[in-house]
């Protein structure tokens, strides 16, 4: 079970560190993108292993996303990366756990977009020390609303595609 | 394809989209002043220099930090700076009061403050 559970894990945090990569690509062909905003992409791959596994396994992908950011942008860009991933993944599992019932990966999607968002917004002021920052949320609060969205009905089409995958996965974890 | 997905809606996401929708209204709307732009520069926390942007008479360089600040009469832009992503720089220029602008990495904030007019019409030293 646990071989299954890092081979899982590798397979995931790979994929996050690609569309993660992909989507750098993808910044300069979408427009009114505020500065330093980003689709988010892998955030689907997070909000799945969440779903999947739960929370130890999310955040296990935020803090790959983090070392990521740290090799290739430098410790600013990890620190805020872990900001966010980490306010973002506390919710998206309680909302998982919690919040099925009222709550689509549509909600979800937007509501971890936000909160990722306002975990880097709450980095940056603690970094630069001051507060005034903050008034540059509306920008990424406006724009974490269609990526969230964007990230939650790609989940939402994506999930029934991957069933399989998933049920197999739990299978072999229920026998142990 | 489409309906199945509009099936999957549920209430929650409805209202929590409409709650954030009017945040961000409220939070787009004017704020009050008049129109007299200040801009306050930041330096690890502290605030190093305010200068009235409406009463400037040419456009002004200043370095702060490892960063060089455009304030011109109608906006500030970051010119040049030290950091690796350089996302101020492609910033470009800030124009609106209430609005921040930052190089995070170099620690230095710059926001835009339009203070409605004050209780004197003149000071005279």
């Amino acid at each position: 079970m646990k071989t299954k559970k890092v081979a899982f894990l590798g397979m995931m945090g790979a994929l996050a560190l690609v569309t993660g990569f992909l989507e750098n690509l993808l910044i300069p062909d979408i427009p009114f993108l505020p500065v330093g905003a980003k689709p988010g992409l892998s955030n689907v791959v997070t909000m799945y292993v969440a779903s999947v596994m739960g929370f130890p396994g999310a955040v296990y992908i935020t803090l790959i996303k983090a070392l990521f950011a740290l090799i290739t942008r430098g410790a600013t860009a990890a620190f805020m990366s872990l900001c966010g991933g980490l306010l973002s993944t506390v919710v998206t599992c309680i909302l998982l756990k919690f919040g099925k019932k009222y709550f689509s990966f549509w909600g979800i999607g937007v509501m971890s977009a936000v909160m990722h968002n306002m975990g880097q917004l709450a980095a940056s002021s603690v970094i630069s020390g001051t507060p005034v920052l903050i008034n540059y949320g509306k920008y990424l609060l406006i724009f974490a609303l269609i990526t969230g969205s964007v990230t939650g009905v790609m989940l939402l089409m994506i999930v029934p595609r991957v069933e399989k995958f998933t049920v197999y996965y739990n299978k072999n974890n229920s026998r142990k | 394809m489409i309906l199945k997905l509009i099936k999957e809606i549920k209430k929650g996401d409805l209202f929590l989209v409409a709650v954030l929708i009017v945040f961000c209204v409220l939070w787009f709307l004017p704020k009050g002043g008049d129109g007299n732009l200040t801009a306050e520069i930041f330096l690890e926390g502290e605030c190093v220099q305010t200068v009235a942007l409406s009463d400037l008479k040419e456009d002004r360089k200043l370095t702060v930090g490892g960063c060089e600040i455009l304030l011109q009469k109608d906006g500030v832009l970051f010119l040049h700076s030290e950091c690796s992503d350089k996302l101020c720089e492609k910033r470009g220029k800030m124009t609106n009061a209430g609005d921040a602008m930052a190089c995070v990495p170099q620690r230095v904030v710059v926001a835009l403050t339009s203070e409605k007019a004050a209780d004197f019409d003149s000071v005279v030293y």
